[in-house]
């Protein structure tokens, strides 16, 4: 559905290994969002190939990123919930502290924002890792909150699509 | 990180950068010198075993080709193609394939080809030639170039989708052809975009032969591709090098060896009585440049002149062009196969499952992914090797460091942890598909000349 700005409205995506434990969440999140779909919005899994978002970002008018982030200090499981503009959010530019796949997703998203590839709103919904062991299954930790945060992204969405 | 125990010049002194950027996957480079003399250099690759081979074994084969697509996120066209084709070998069905199924084959490769290419050469590695730390700080100042490599890389994405399913991790190619083919029309929307790409890549390779320095270290490098005798090399051909290795492709697991080093869990791969050998788009350039398609083979001469060297081209920092030039043929290629497509009478040949023995390799973006496979009776895989291409480079790249690292014992920690980068990434080397984050650690022993002076 194109909104007032000619763009379409929400995208979510999602990174991450699903072999990989808790790496996982982001697409153990997108199969809760996929079975009940919010109308007019657009889930997208990109795996570890966070190269991949500008592809996709520059279309809509609102972003929401779903992801295992590694945030020294935060106890595994922790759910972050940030707007990415806001300057008062977590320090996350540092690459090594948010990214488990080779290029950064701070690296991408200021990469897209210097090449205007992406809409002004974006949000990042993450959790903070315990173990991603390829082959190992989640930790309770992080699989407890995948309900919590695809309700969490839901409401967003819903309140975005309301403001455009 | 730098740990300098003296100021002295031939004191020890130590480096550690913790990681590697700007490469897939983890490890971690050690260089040891004494004085201006390098005593080791080691590409210590941790990243721990996958054990790909041990779990296919009791697999249905129809399940191999997912399966290996998920060894790597960047190439699993390449993981595809090449077990399909071995598996196909198996089957008894090697050859059946529909002409058009084997063109689908050579365009989801374009894709795969088309959207690491761009991403190494412009997201990677461009900002070692340019001077900038990442390609963030240099689409500040070179923005357009980035916006028109992210064009072409996302046209790769859009080939990749149209024949997999998907761009990440695809799922439509299968043991005998596809599950399905494109619809004409879907496939003919892409045209235009493809045909945008190729005049802005045909650009792009111009302004990376004309505007780019590059370094001249040259080696004596042994080349090893498939070589197609009617076509550029992509999925089919026997295995040919620089030095007399000619062998179909089962015979190329005889014709190299892999060695375990105590430091690496990747097997190094040697020509078996020769050693190193070097595998990727330099060495698919110098073998086969006769063969490219036209739109990239009338560029050669002008990035040969503009470069400085005719091929063949012996230093690894020309990989940088080799790939432009392999992007160009690749958008080519596409549009070519899109502007003749006739959905297949078929999308796959029926196979009946048997005991066998198979081996097939293809090009990945980053050299030769070889495979071999051997089944029971009802097509129960009973025995997998794959041979990543950076396993079989890990020899070359430690010969290359070798060779640079004396040339940068005058620079300053920093200065010189990123040549060695900049040299590794002339490989695009991907260690996830090898066995993640590259740590650099070099050594000064004092030398006892230069104390006894």
């Amino acid at each position: 559905m194109a909104r007032r700005s000619g763009k379409k409205s929400v995208l979510i995506i999602t990174f991450g290994n699903q072999d990989a434990g808790d790496d996982g969440f982001g697409h153990a999140v997108a199969e809760i969002l996929r079975a009940d779909p919010v109308p007019d919005v657009m889930v997208k899994e990109l795996g570890t190939r966070l190269s991949h978002l500008l592809d996709y970002a520059a279309e809509y008018a609102a972003l929401i990123i779903v992801d295992a982030v590694c945030c020294p200090g935060d106890k595994p499981g922790s759910l972050m919930d940030v707007d990415w503009s806001d300057p008062t959010r977590p320090a996350l530019r540092r690459e090594e502290e948010l990214s488990t796949h080779g290029i950064s997703l701070a690296g991408q998203i200021e990469l897209g924002q210097c090449l205007e590839m992406l809409p002004a709103c974006i949000r990042l919904v993450g959790v903070n890792i315990g173990r991603i062991t390829t082959g190992c299954p989640m930790t309770e930790a992080v699989r407890r909150r995948i309900p919590e945060a695809a309700g969490l992204i839901r409401k967003h969405a819903a309140r975005i699509m309301n403001s455009l | 990180m730098s740990n300098r125990k003296d100021t002295g010049e031939n004191k020890k002194r130590t480096i550690r950068v913790g990681t590697l950027a700007r490469v897939e996957g983890e490890g971690a480079l050690h260089l040891a010198m004494e004085g201006r003399n390098v005593e080791k250099v080691r590409l210590e690759i941790f990243e721990p075993p996958r054990f790909y081979e041990a779990f296919l074994q009791g697999r249905d084969f129809m399940e191999v080709p997912d399966i290996t697509a998920r060894i790597c996120g960047i190439c699993p066209v390449a993981y595809q193609t090449a077990s399909c084709y071995a598996l196909e070998k198996v089957m008894g069905v090697f050859g059946d394939l529909d002409a058009q199924v084997q063109r689908l084959r050579d365009l989801i490769y374009c894709g795969e080809w088309i959207e690491s290419h761009t991403l190494h050469m412009f997201m990677l590695h461009l900002p070692d030639f340019l001077g900038y730390e990442s390609v963030v700080t240099m689409a500040r100042d070179h923005g357009e170039i980035v916006k028109g490599a992210l064009r072409i890389k996302k046209a790769g994405n859009a080939i990749v989708e149209l024949l997999g399913g998907r761009s990440v991790h695809p799922v439509g190619m299968c043991v005998g052809g596809f599950y399905s083919c494109p619809d004409p029309d879907d496939a003919a929307s892409l045209l235009p975009e493809i045909k945008a790409c190729l005049a802005e890549m045909t650009d792009l390779t111009l302004f990376l032969a004309r505007k780019i320095t590059y370094p001249d270290i040259q080696q004596d490098y042994e080349f090893v591709s498939l070589c197609p005798d009617d076509e550029y090399p992509m999925n089919l051909g026997r295995i040919r090098s620089n030095r007399g290795l000619d062998v179909d492709q089962q015979e190329f697991g005889e014709a190299v060896e892999e060695r375990h080093v105590e430091y690496s869990n990747a097997l190094f791969s040697a020509i078996r009585g020769r050693g190193a050998y070097l595998v990727g788009p330099l060495a698919r350039l110098n073998l086969n440049h006769e063969k490219l398609h036209p739109a990239a083979a009338s560029l050669l001469p002008e990035v040969c002149t503009a470069v400085g060297r005719n091929l063949p081209w012996g230093n690894n920092y020309l990989s940088l062009p080799a790939r432009a030039l392999e992007t160009v043929h690749a958008l080519a290629l596409a549009a070519d196969i899109l502007e003749s497509y006739v959905p297949p009478s078929r999308s796959r040949i029926p196979i009946t499952p048997r005991a066998g023995d198979g081996s097939h390799g293809t090009e990945a973006p980053r050299g030769l992914c070889w495979h071999n496979y051997r089944t029971e009776n009802d097509g129960t895989v009973s025995f997998a090797r794959i041979m990543p291409p950076t396993a079989q480079n890990q020899m070359c790249i430690e010969q290359d460091l070798y060779k640079i690292a004396g040339q940068v014992a005058d620079l300053d920690d920093e200065t010189a942890a990123m040549r060695c980068e900049h040299l590794i990434r002339n490989y695009d080397p991907c260690i996830s598909c090898s066995v993640h984050f590259l740590r650099f650690e070099r050594t000064w022993r004092e030398d006892p000349a230069k104390n006894q002076s």
